[in-house]
């Protein structure tokens, strides 16, 4: 629409008839067209006007000479006092909120920066307001890292004008953009270290609410410390801001008008929608890609396009620039790169964490081999580590990129299966022929098949759904984003007397065909020995020696199965482990054994499915299936099952560690043994080694659920619960939720003392299959801690009978132990002797040697030797090459049982050797006992002090004992040996220690009347 | 440096050829350097302390933009965008400019003072009050004639020439000149009373 009246259309339309006219011509043209008087008046008012106008609206309407005269008054001359309190010494610098000079407080006698604002900021009070806020908020910023804002001040000056300023602390040095432009990019160790300090800077400020909006290698400071150490400081905080009026125009593009600087940019400033913590973070991965690389990410000939490839393109990648880089890196920076900002690292923290992974293996170098130990470990309930599906966690080490050297072919190669093209239209090779195909190149080190949690991990980064296609171009950018070498494609198409089936081999970096090998298949034969043929020539034509390739030549159809369908429900089940966990993955692994009888590898899955969920026994028995079969499977696959067998059936850890050390021997690339030699470390206390081992296993595999719920609980328990929050933290982002990490999660928020968070979690179990029974289960111990006793078996029972509704009757009878066990230390005998009962008449649960444990402590603990001697003989004979159950549990039954008959020095004795794995983290709920009954069996023979040091050492490992009753019951013991040792006035603080952990404890919890009484006669 | 892979190239036609959502996707960007150059032009201490927004508006687009991309046919498009902000940018500036003539703002009590544009503008012989003049005049002449304050707002606060304004409106270069004329014609009768002119 042009014209909103018909007087103005048709004075619009004479005006423009005339304009062309003579102006004398103009009159009788106008009279003629009988233009009515009031038209005809306006219609002369602008002719006349349109002549005189002259210069209106020329350039110099726009602004002219007074336009800089705000500039005059910003250049502030040496020696100037300002606020009669600042003195002027020199001119620093020019930013964009105004100049920077240094000065001398005259007050506080330092030297500070001042920063005069810009007039257009000052002198506006709609813009002053807005200022003041951020500098409110900026002055509360406190870190080393970030460059301290002391206050603002005016100073008026009549000639000049008001001035406003800041006062800051005085910096000096060089920028990160002056540093990397005058010697190029930062050495990795340097850029880990004042990246760090700049994330916690950063930290430190979103925790005040401020955002820097405008973080770039400019705005941070390399300073020298006294100490010859460099520090990163952040300049300008909160500082870049429009300074917009908003006066209500009617323009709508400039929605929030962050002023950054476009090189830095996040993708939402550049839209100019709202700006969060992300956003700084994102500009982080920017800084950091330019410090490690000593160029800018998304480069481009102008800035706009380089606004334009960060609203499109996908994160780049450090390494594909410099070759020789961590490639924690491309995980780091792409992270903060993401485009959408709920998909970005969420904090500061997490960006320091990642960094400090890379820094540990920096100073540590790979982990190295473990050593066979003498000493050994075993598995748990309450609090476990588990064990990884090894099968699926095959990553590599990047070590030869394939086009290098044509003449050495290299000793690895990384490679991507990309999804079989089926043109048969028969679904059954759907599934399994990947499956199969991974069998068979899996055994060879030669080869190794990057795991399917990294390429889920890249297909997020790469936008796309989890269980999106593996097409071949996608399956090269996956390869090309983790590095790899090769995507390999298997083909199978109708032919007329039946297949053909093949494989493509591309090149990854180019995407150029490298070999093909193919094979028809006749109807009647079967497409799995083809495969297998194909599969091996495949290997030749990628340069596998030939030596390796004899040594590495199980065929396919012995190493899994000849059947396919047995084949596709164990592929099902291996896709629905990775993505929906254990309990998802059960049937499929069952399914595949009923199938084929003889399917080694399903039988080992599904032992290490049923150990992973607390089902030893069935666990058991799977894995000696397994174990029978060993000689059916290929290399690869027998270390996989005599390890599970060692670990879960016999409970030979010096053999399980042996088996580890030969397959990293034999597959050093594999990630398969990292996270179980880890657990072998934990149960021995061996916190930081497996802590390492775990961190590699992330590192290599990120995405991997049991390592984030492992390295998690091994944080907590020394007593690290920010590494923990962080690792837990990265598990969420990754949408990692397994019973191990919700189990963490509550554990994390028990040490913390949040109950809102228990509570939440609580409340959320359900939605995970197999996390509500378990943390009903924590909050029943949490409960039985507290005194609240009642509630304890409640919510024990309700816990067991979840597991019983689905089927699961062990874990259900573990849960009624458990219980047992924590009523009969707390006390409350004849419920535990009842419930220790019923567990024994579970007939399922009989068989399970945790329940047996349990139930045997319960009796012990109880003071019914008799019981608990039977099951100790029962569990000695069914694991005697166990050696937890041998060296650690049968000590600690003997000793209690001892204890409970008075005989202290004899429970002292059987104790012998035990503290060896007392700060172990092992099943089932392993909890300082050692420790423990020593304090008992000291108080017991009147050795006072030494008894107090036990139940100290208990008290000092808060985060491993977290909420079972010995945490608390330690808390007693303390007290009583205090009172024996006639330190009354610290006895009496350790009695009100523990009456406010008993502070809602149930009227009837008798152990509570009891120190009430001790507590009373206290002298 | 990396090639730019098909998505930017996408996206290139697209901006080439006028797409308006990929433009306005990327106007904060181009709002924030076009405000960041005003107010260094502003601070710079010149010789004919003059603002040209026509050298304003290119610089910024050769900036952002680059000379090596010819395919950028559609200039005129991203000129007239850089107009509308041009005319926020410089009546923003004339607010601030007017305030600090006027040493509004008490830092210790720190509130907020009304807003300038909201009282009635006092006739000074001065440019801040003058281009804000102009800028309210222009709002009046949108709701009888909204061509007409696109052409004035492309000239005028964005420096366009004719022929450019012609090829972002679709019409004549001969129309965005008469056009141009009443419309000047227009706010030059609305304002010739409020200014002393010379």
């Amino acid at each position: 629409m042009e014209s909103s009246s018909p007087e103005w259309g048709q004075v619009k339309a004479l005006f423009h008839s005339v304009l062309d006219m003579e102006p004398s011509a103009r009159p009788e043209f106008l009279d003629r067209q009988c233009v009515p008087p009031e038209l005809r008046a306006n219609l002369e008012d602008l002719l006349r006007a349109h002549e005189e106008a002259g210069s209106f609206l020329s350039a110099a309407d726009l602004f002219a000479a007074d336009l800089d005269t705000a500039s005059a008054a910003s250049r502030i001359q040496p020696g100037t006092l300002l606020a009669e309190r600042f003195k002027v010494i020199r001119f620093c610098a020019r930013g964009g909120m105004g100049e920077v000079y240094e000065a001398e407080d005259l007050e506080l006698r330092m030297r500070v920066a001042i920063k005069a604002i810009r007039p257009e900021i000052a002198n506006y009070s709609g813009m002053l307001m807005r200022f003041k806020r951020e500098v409110h908020l900026a002055k509360q910023v406190t870190h080393p890292n970030a460059c301290r804002i002391f206050d603002i001040f005016r100073h008026h000056d009549p000639a000049v004008g008001d001035v406003v300023f800041l006062s800051m602390e005085l910096l000096s040095g060089q920028t990160l953009a002056e540093r990397i432009r005058l010697q190029g990019r930062l050495p990795e160790e340097e850029a880990i270290i004042l990246l760090a300090q700049v994330a916690s800077a950063l930290d430190a400020a979103h925790a005040a609410g401020i955002l820097h909006r405008d973080l770039k290698p400019g705005n941070i400071l390399l300073e020298t410390g006294r100490d010859g150490k460099m520090r990163a400081v952040i300049t300008d905080f909160g500082m870049a801001w429009s300074g917009d009026s908003s006066s209500g125009n009617a323009f709508s593009v400039s929605r929030q008008l962050a002023f950054g600087t476009p090189e830095f940019m996040s993708p939402e400033q550049i839209e100019g929608r709202e700006l969060t913590p992300a956003s700084d973070i994102y500009c982080l991965g920017l800084v950091a890609y330019m410090a490690i690389t000593g160029l800018r990410a998304f480069d481009a000939d102008s800035q706009l396009f380089s606004a334009l490839r960060r609203l499109i393109e996908p994160p780049p990648l450090p390494t594909r620039v410099l070759s020789g880089l961590d490639p924690g890196w491309d995980r780091l920076i792409s992270r903060c790169l993401e485009r959408d900002p709920a998909r970005r690292l969420n904090s500061a923290t997490g960006f320091a964490a990642l960094l400090a992974e890379m820094e540990s293996r920096k100073r540590t170098g790979p982990p190295a081999l473990p050593l066979a130990s003498s000493r050994r470990g075993f598995f748990h309930v309450r609090r476990r580590l588990w064990l990884a599906f090894a099968a699926v966690v095959v990553a590599a080490l990047v070590l030869i990129f394939f086009r290098r050297d044509r003449h050495a072919p290299p000793a690895n190669l990384n490679l991507v299966l990309a999804d079989f093209v089926n043109t048969t239209g028969e679904a059954a090779f759907d599934n399994a022929l990947n499956v199969a195909l991974t069998a068979k190149l899996q055994q060879t080190p030669f080869l190794t098949v990057m795991p399917e949690q990294k390429i889920r991990l890249a297909l997020r980064y790469m936008r796309l759904s989890e269980q999106a296609r593996l097409t071949r171009h996608v399956a090269l950018e996956v390869c090309q984003r983790e590095v790899g070498q090769v995507v390999l494609q298997g083909f199978i198409a109708n032919t007329s007397t039946g297949y053909n089936i093949g494989l493509r081999a591309f090149e990854c970096a180019s995407g150029r065909l490298l070999a093909v090998q193919q094979a028809p298949v006749d109807f009647r034969d079967p497409v799995l020995d083809a495969l297998d043929h194909v599969a091996q020539a495949m290997r030749v034509s990628l340069g596998e020696s030939s030596e390796s390739i004899r040594r590495y030549d199980v065929p396919l159809v012995e190493a899994t199965t000849p059947s396919l369908e047995a084949i596709t429900a164990f592929a099902q089940g291996t896709q629905a482990w990775n993505e929906k966990g254990e309990a998802a993955a059960l049937p499929y692994f069952l399914r595949a054994t009923q199938i084929d009888p003889n399917f080694a590898m399903a039988y080992a899955r599904l032992g290490t499915v049923y150990g992973n969920m607390g089902a030893p026994r069935r666990a058991e028995q799977a894995l000696q299936q397994a174990f029978d079969r060993r000689d059916r499977v290929t290399e690869w696959e027998r270390y996989y099952i005599v390890s599970h067998y060692y670990g879960f059936v016999t409970g030979q850890v010096n053999q399980e560690m042996a088996t580890y050390q030969q397959w990293a021997t034999a597959y050093p690339h594999d990630m398969a043994w990292t996270v179980n030699l880890s657990v072998d470390y934990a149960f021995t206390g061996q916190y930081e080694k497996a802590i390492e081992l775990q961190r590699r296993a992330i590192r290599e595999t990120p995405g991997l659920s049991p390592s984030y719920g492992n390295l998690a609980q091994l944080f907590l328990a020394i007593d690290r619960p920010d590494e923990a929050r962080s690792v837990l933290d990265q598990a969420s982002q990754l949408n990692l939720h397994d019973v191990n990490i919700q189990l963490d999660e509550y554990e994390l928020a028990f040490y913390l003392e949040d109950p809102q968070a228990m509570s939440r979690l609580l409340a959320a179990a359900d939605q995970f299959p197999g996390v509500e029974d378990t943390l009903l289960a924590q909050q029943a111990a949490t409960f039985d801690r507290a005194g609240r006793l009642a509630q304890g078996r409640e919510c024990a029972a309700k816990a067991a009978s979840i597991a019983r509704r689905v089927g699961d009757t062990e874990t259900s009878a573990n849960w009624l132990a458990g219980e047992a066990v924590r009523q009969a230390e707390m006390g409350e005998s004849a419920s535990a002797r009842r419930l220790a009962t019923l567990v024994l008449s579970t007939p399922a649960a009989a068989q399970g040697s945790d329940a047996q444990l349990l139930t045997a402590l319960a009796f012990a603990y109880s003071g019914d030797a008799e019981h608990a001697q039977t099951l100790m003989r029962q569990l000695s004979a069914a694991h005697p090459l166990d050696t937890l159950i041998q060296s650690y549990w049968m000590p600690i039954l003997r000793a209690r049982i001892a204890y409970a008959s008075g005989h202290y020095a004899a429970a002292i004795d059987a104790l012998q050797g035990t503290d060896a794995y007392d700060l172990g983290i092992f099943t089932p709920g392993q909890c300082m006992d050692s420790a423990y009954l020593h304090g008992q069996a000291l108080l017991g023979e009147h050795q006072p002090i030494a008894a107090a040091a036990s139940f100290r050492r208990i008290l000092a490992h808060r985060g491993l004992v977290l909420n079972c009753p010995i945490s608390a019951l330690a808390i007693l013991g303390l007290a009583r040996s205090l009172a024996q040792a006639g330190d009354a006035a610290s006895a009496r603080t350790a009695y009100q220690d523990i009456f406010a952990v008993w502070k809602d404890a149930d009227q009837t919890f008798p152990l509570f009347h009891q120190a009430q009484t001790e507590y009373r006669a206290l002298p | 440096m990396e090639s730019a892979p098909n998505e930017v190239t996408a996206l290139l036609m697209r901006l080439s050829s006028g797409d308006k959502s990929i433009i306005e996707r990327i106007m904060p960007l181009v709002y924030a350097e076009l405000h960041r150059r005003a107010n260094q032009y502003m601070r710079q201490e010149r010789a004919d302390h003059t603002l040209q927004p026509t050298a304003l508006v290119h610089e910024v687009y050769l900036k952002l933009v680059q000379q090596r991309e010819p395919t950028f046919r559609n200039r005129a498009h991203f000129y007239a965008i850089s107009a509308q902000l041009m005319r926020r940018i410089l009546t923003d500036h004339a607010r601030a400019r007017l305030a600090t003539k006027r040493g509004s703002g008490n830092l210790e009590q720190g509130q907020d003072e009304a807003q300038p544009d909201a009282e009635p503008l006092q006739l000074r012989d001065d440019q801040p009050v003058r281009l804000l003049a102009i800028n309210d005049a222009l709002h009046d002449l949108a709701l009888l004639d909204s061509r007409q304050e696109k052409v004035v707002e492309m000239r005028f606060f964005g420096g366009l020439t004719a022929e450019e304004t012609a090829e972002v409106l679709g019409v004549s270069t001969r129309t965005v000149e008469r056009e141009w004329s009443m419309a000047r014609a227009w706010l030059y009768t609305r304002l010739k009373t409020r200014f002393n002119q010379a």
